[in-house]
């Protein structure tokens, strides 16, 4: 159903992740667990493929400007060192050195400073309301103007709505129709209004056993490995609000699990877990280990 | 195409003059509404909006009104669109915002997220230009206070 293992890696989209700062990271220690674990066992073709993505991914690192990203590609290169023949990990090597001396000159290579431009607060929160949970905390240490903005009692309030669904015990909730959309409100809805809602999130999301870390899941509608939105696909297929149940956060070894050999975790083994929390959580599979994140 | 293009002259509140296709300046639902009040004499003002800014909006009308442009040539357009410093995003976010185009409001707000996302509060306030105006005992019990989210 997925295809080749060539067509399942490409389904990653790892080529193009690389290009995003945030996705940098992981795509290189998803890079890095697939030399690690599978390049032996890989046809050619995909064996060159992959080879050529890691250095693409040194190319990439002067663009980045994060501490993340360095240690990401640091530890693809010692992937690469510990996976590739003679020849390759020479190149490899080299490459990488020369995308350090590049990474370290722009760095000092500072654009001149245009004055300090702030956004004002109602258009901060709007671009607040793109975040993802993790990025919006950090968010709101930046500065006293984000911090304000990042605590927003109608953002929290959709991120509330889009962790745990539509709750029952407050009640004349307005369902927001795409994953991180801001929702809408009914005039007069002023119970919804007097609530905390960073707090009463808070309260229920370290109520969880198991957390949503992994950035990457599978979707059963697009048939691949796709890149999470608070907990949501983040391709176009987000359209129906049920697809809740249709994502299944993956951890690094099952992505690499699924490339090499298909397996896909079954859903199967969670039907008992329906209503473990509530039952308007999406579903949750555990996962052997947590995959590092680029916060800690 | 209607049989008689009609011009609308903008003025930027540097008071430079843009003349635009009217069927492209109602991208702006401001603008929009404007004509359909019927409240334009011949020069809509724009106060909150820079030539330089403007320039640029303009561009971004014009691309995503020309006739048989593909959707990725668009899509590359986009890409190149937004990456500029951060002083003229903000600006441009700005503008977007008083002119009332979704669109072009979303696109660059996505691309203020995705400058945030994946770095630390520092790396962010180096992308932006952000005085840290917090002081260390604060930024202290911040840190504490955030730190349910990454456990």
């Amino acid at each position: 159903m997925g295809g080749s293992m060539m067509e399942r890696y490409q389904k990653l989209g790892l080529k193009e992740s690389l290009n995003q700062p945030y996705r940098y990271p992981i795509a290189c220690d998803e890079l890095s667990l697939i030399l690690r674990n599978a390049y032996s066992r890989i046809p050619k073709n995909l064996q060159s493929l992959i080879f050529q993505d890691s250095l693409a991914a040194f190319g990439l690192l002067p663009e980045m400007q994060t501490q993340a990203a360095i240690s990401a590609a640091h530890g693809l290169l010692q992937s690469m060192e510990a996976a590739l023949p003679k020849q390759k990990k020479a190149l490899a090597a080299s490459e990488f050195k020369q995308a350090m001396v590049t990474h370290r000159r722009r760095r000092k290579v500072q654009p001149v400073l245009e004055g300090r431009s702030q956004l004002p607060q109602d258009v901060l929160v709007h671009v607040f309301g793109f975040l993802d949970l993790k990025s919006l905390v950090t968010a709101s240490s930046v500065c006293r103007s984000w911090s304000v903005a990042a605590s927003d009692n109608h953002l929290w309030q959709s991120i509330h709505i889009s962790f745990f669904g539509k709750s029952s015990d407050i009640p004349n909730f307005i369902r927001f129709t795409n994953g991180v959309e801001r929702i809408s409100f009914t005039p007069g809805n002023t119970a919804a209004d007097n609530v905390d809602w960073k707090d009463a999130f808070k309260r229920t999301y370290r109520g969880i056993s198991k957390k949503v870390t992994s950035q990457r899941g599978f979707c059963k509608q697009c048939n691949s490995i796709v890149w999470l939105s608070n907990s949501k696909c983040s391709n176009e297929c987000d359209g129906k609000i049920s697809d809740e149940h249709q994502i299944m956060p993956v951890s690094l070894e099952q992505i690499v699990d699924y490339v090499i050999e298909e397996s896909i975790p079954s859903s199967d083994s969670d039907s008992d877990s329906d209503d473990s929390v509530d039952g308007s959580l999406f579903k949750l599979w555990a996962y052997p280990r947590r995959v590092s994140e680029p916060h800690a | 195409m209607s049989s008689s293009t009609k011009f609308l002259t903008l003025k930027t509140c540097d008071d430079k003059k843009f003349v635009l296709d009217e069927a492209i300046a109602v991208r702006s639902q401001t603008i929009k509404n404007m004509v359909e009040d019927d409240c334009v004499s011949n020069v809509i003002p724009l106060p909150n909006v820079d030539s330089k800014t403007m320039t640029k909006v303009i561009e971004y009308w014009k691309k995503h009104s020309e006739e048989g442009i593909s959707k990725d040539m668009l899509m590359d357009f986009d890409k190149a669109f937004v990456k500029v410093h951060h002083s003229i995003l903000h600006a441009l976010i700005l503008a977007a915002n008083f002119l009332n185009d979704k669109e072009m409001l979303d696109m660059m707000c996505q691309e203020v997220v995705d400058r945030i996302k994946g770095k630390t509060p520092e790396e962010i306030r180096k992308e932006f230009d952000i005085k840290n105006d917090f002081t260390p005992e604060e930024e202290e019990e911040i840190r504490k206070e955030n730190a349910w989210a990454f456990e």
